[in-house]
């Protein structure tokens, strides 16, 4: 992340908010790719409930 | 140079420090501890993965030395040169380890071989082959195939974090060994 961007993000967000916006990145990154390599199906009806 | 501040123990809820110390106080952790609702989650979800036996610990560090180098992450790379020795790897395969191809010629098991060439396409491709898949898969078993994709998962999506924020390599402390 070049230092410009940083900067920008950083100055919306401040420490706490930029680092968790950090760790949805991180989390859904590494899910994506266990995601990829297991192959698994959409499930039919089912959705995330949040 | 650390892009924002670390965070003091002493300035953390008691469950988030006592994980913290635990695991060493390392700059990673108190710089994450900056997402003060999430961080404590975040590293009971580690402590799972670094204290499951499902892994063998040198299985393990292959894995998370491949991920480091692939992700061009220096304090992922920095802990974990140390933390592999401990787990026995000798100093000609970690650097075959974070090297392009050398992992291929310098001895290692055909498990290993396997779990190494699942880390190296998954990072590279984004998706693994289902030949390599299948190789692993039968070698490790479901569970522990999904610990090794688990621990790809997670330090390849730390070492963005740790690239974002330019977490500084801490001088000498290094992650001890957790009690299971």
């Amino acid at each position: 992340m070049s230092d410009d961007s940083f900067a920008a993000a950083h100055g919306i967000f401040g420490d706490e908010a930029f680092t968790e916006l950090l760790m949805l990145i991180s989390c859904y990154y590494g899910l994506a790719l266990v995601l990829n390599a297991a192959d698994l199906d959409v499930d039919a009806g089912a959705w995330f409930q949040p | 140079m650390t892009r924002i501040a670390y965070r003091r123990p002493e300035d953390m809820t008691p469950q988030a420090r006592e994980l913290t110390l635990e695991r060493g106080n390392l700059n990673v952790y108190r710089t994450l501890a900056n997402a003060g609702k999430v961080f404590t989650g975040w590293m009971l979800a580690g402590r799972a993965a670094l204290t499951s036996p499902v892994l063998p610990f040198r299985l393990r560090e292959i894995v998370i030395l491949r991920t480091a180098h692939l992700m061009g992450c220096p304090y992922e790379l920095g802990q974990h040169n140390d933390v592999a020795r401990t787990a026995g790897l000798g100093k000609q395969e970690i650097n075959a380890i974070t090297s392009e191809s050398d992992w291929q010629t310098v001895g290692f098991n055909p498990v290993e071989l396997a779990v190494l060439q699942l880390t190296t396409e998954l990072l590279t491709t984004r998706n693994v082959s289902a030949a390599v898949f299948d190789q692993v898969h039968k070698a490790l078993g479901s569970e522990a195939t999904v610990e090794v994709l688990m621990v790809i998962n997670r330090y390849s999506g730390l070492a963005l974090m740790l690239n974002a924020l330019d977490v500084d390599l801490d001088d000498t402390a290094r992650l001890p060994t957790i009690p299971q």
